[in-house]
């Protein structure tokens, strides 16, 4: 008799760009626990990261300074030959596997050389097109500001993930980065562009009058585009401890209610590589 | 809230540039749509003089048997924005009429954001076709409405068809069953009825949105819809997504109340799918009713190996029943 269907094939990765357009919004917070999360389901999952500072490499408990070689400047440079310079973090492997490519301020350097390359805002896509990875899920740990690395990961993108901040500046931000992917959507001629698999709210804080409006605010302020609002990933200082040691939360308060607020974005994630 | 109302006002931009996108789209729908409209007259009224001209827009009225009932007000909103912003793309088509006067052929949405934007003049194109055309174009760029519900398109579509055939409603029906029995018993249709069966096969390749297959088996069941059901989809009064929950309610009282419910609280869909759920039939079925209901949804439960297991268990115990 046949078997269920497994969870993923190989035909099918996603790859999934998280964003944002103001800084300290949760973008390493989420690619990590994501990444935990899938892989405590049995999924493999590369961490890509683009951004400038040394988050990805703090929150994971990396070294911040490692050699050229082993970064994603490397992977996208002409010296690369195929050899995916991946880590595995201490707490990398649940059951599926995380494994981590580091960026750091190297990509300050490479982002202007970008400028230089044919096929520049294609670039990381020519990579995982001749060198693929075998993950289910990558995801793209992007920097704050809209450039041309954040045209590298729209390129490459199936998925795109905005975390927010309940405050003005957060929001106004997410208002320029959706027109940004619009346009760029357009102006790169990425058919089928990457699906907007929704806006969360993050370092919620009960607290503040001023978040909990926004929050009740905010499906309604993104209705009129059909952009779905996930359930908000509460502040938790227990974020900062855990980055400290470089460890998921779950791993270093396990049952901390901020390991929940993670689920609905996983479950739609493993639902939607199932549906192939 | 807090001591005054927030400002919630953050995503104006993107808005903006999301419903441009869509019209845009809908402009390049439309111009794709034009252009399968042309090559259709350019095949059937290849000898009739064409005439490309602008002509004042009160000058142009609407065949009151064609108008659309209803249109949805954001979409038509979103052509007229674009309208004013890029113009008025491609071109009416419109069949002369006495006293300067001509009778609207296709682009009643177009017309009718023209006018919101106090256009004084559209580019038309008159086409010197027959009633018969005539009829047979409207109908073909009414299905390509965005806002068609599956009911209204299928009816449109056999209106289309009852057209193109010289036949009533009912005739096309049960033609259309006819070469769908014919097709999957695989045998010889008589020479008329070949005839008829290539003008079908025409009218779906045309549309190009639904196999004739599809159409007669998904399609023609939603014309079974209880009545009043049917009138309040062309209405308007609900949604296509709840009218089929509705419809499903198989005691009338009940169904009504529902149906009644629904449009006066505009009940949403889960909370339907609930009442629906909550009405239970009045007469107990008997065990053989049951039987067969469960044998009718079988076939696709075992399309699940899990299921299918279960299943085959369950057939052994049966086969003993009865062979006791």
């Amino acid at each position: 008799m046949a078997k269920p269907a497994p969870i993923a094939t190989k035909t099918k990765q996603i790859v999934l760009w998280i964003g944002a357009n103001s800084g300290g919004v949760s973008k390493t917070t989420l690619a990590i626990h994501i990444a935990y999360e899938m892989a405590c389901h049995g999924l493999d999952v590369a961490i890509l990261d683009l951004d400038t500072n040394v988050s990805m490499a703090q929150f994971s408990g990396l070294s911040k300074n490692p050699p050229w070689e082993e970064t994603i400047s490397y992977v996208l440079s002409d010296e690369f030959s195929g050899n995916w310079p991946l880590v595995t973090p201490s707490w990398g492997n649940p059951n599926g596997k995380v494994e981590i490519c580091r960026g750091g301020p190297v990509m300050v350097q490479t982002g202007l050389e970008l400028a230089l390359k044919k096929r520049r805002e294609y670039i990381l896509q020519d990579r995982l097109t001749d060198f693929p990875l075998p993950h289910q899920l990558v995801i793209l740990d992007c920097p704050a500001t809209l450039g041309s690395l954040n045209d590298v990961a729209l390129a490459v993108s199936t998925h795109l993930l905005i975390p927010v901040e309940l405050t003005p500046k957060s929001l106004s931000g997410c208002d320029a980065l959706l027109t940004w992917y619009r346009l760029s959507c357009k102006e790169m001629r990425l058919n089928p562009p990457p699906q907007i698999l929704g806006v969360v709210p993050a370092r919620y804080n009960q607290e503040e009058s001023i978040q909990r409006d926004y929050l009740k605010l905010l499906p309604q302020m993104l209705g009129g585009q059909n952009i779905h609002c996930y359930p908000f990933i509460r502040y938790s200082r227990e974020f900062i401890n855990a980055s400290e040691r470089g460890i998921p939360l779950p791993l270093h308060r396990k049952s901390h209610k901020a390991c929940q607020d993670f689920l609905p974005i996983c479950n739609d994630l493993i639902a939607s590589l199932r549906d192939n | 809230m807090g001591k005054a109302t927030r400002n919630a006002d953050f995503f104006s931009l993107s808005q903006q540039t999301a419903e441009l996108e869509s019209a845009q789209e809908r402009i390049a729908e439309l111009e794709a749509f034009n252009q399968q409209l042309q090559t259709l007259v350019g095949t059937q009224v290849s000898s009739h003089a064409k005439n490309a001209i602008t002509v004042p827009i009160t000058s142009i009225v609407r065949d009151p048997e064609q108008a659309r009932r209803w249109f949805d007000p954001e979409e038509q909103a979103k052509l007229t924005a674009a309208m004013r912003e890029f113009g008025f793309r491609g071109r009416l088509w419109v069949r002369a009429l006495p006293d300067s006067k001509y009778q609207l052929v296709a682009g009643e949405r177009r017309l009718r954001s023209a006018l919101a934007a106090e256009f004084t003049e559209v580019p038309v194109e008159i086409l010197d076709i027959d009633d018969d055309l005539a009829i047979v174009l409207s109908l073909l760029e009414n299905l390509q409405r965005v806002d068609l519900n599956p009911i209204e398109e299928t009816q449109g579509i056999l209106r289309l068809l009852s057209r193109r055939l010289q036949c009533s409603v009912a005739e096309v029906t049960s033609l259309l069953y006819r070469m769908k029995n014919q097709q999957q018993r695989q045998e010889e249709p008589t020479l008329e009825e070949s005839q008829a069966f290539a003008t079908i096969n025409q009218v779906f390749e045309t549309i190009g949105r639904i196999s004739w297959m599809s159409f007669i088996t998904m399609r023609l069941p939603l014309l079974n819809f209880p009545q009043e059901i049917l009138d309040a989809l062309q209405q308007g009064q609900i949604e296509y997504t709840k009218a089929t929950i509705i419809a499903r309610v198989k005691d009338e009282q009940p169904r009504l109340q529902l149906l009644q419910d629904t449009i006066a609280n505009n009940l949403s869909l889960s909370e339907v799918k609930l009442r629906a759920k909550e009405i239970k039939p009045s007469r107990i079925p008997s065990l053989q009713e049951e039987f067969k209901q469960v044998i009718k949804a079988l076939p696709k439960a075992l399309k699940d190996p899990r299921k299918a297991k279960a299943a085959q268990a369950l057939l052994e115990k049966l086969k003993q029943l009865v062979d006791e």
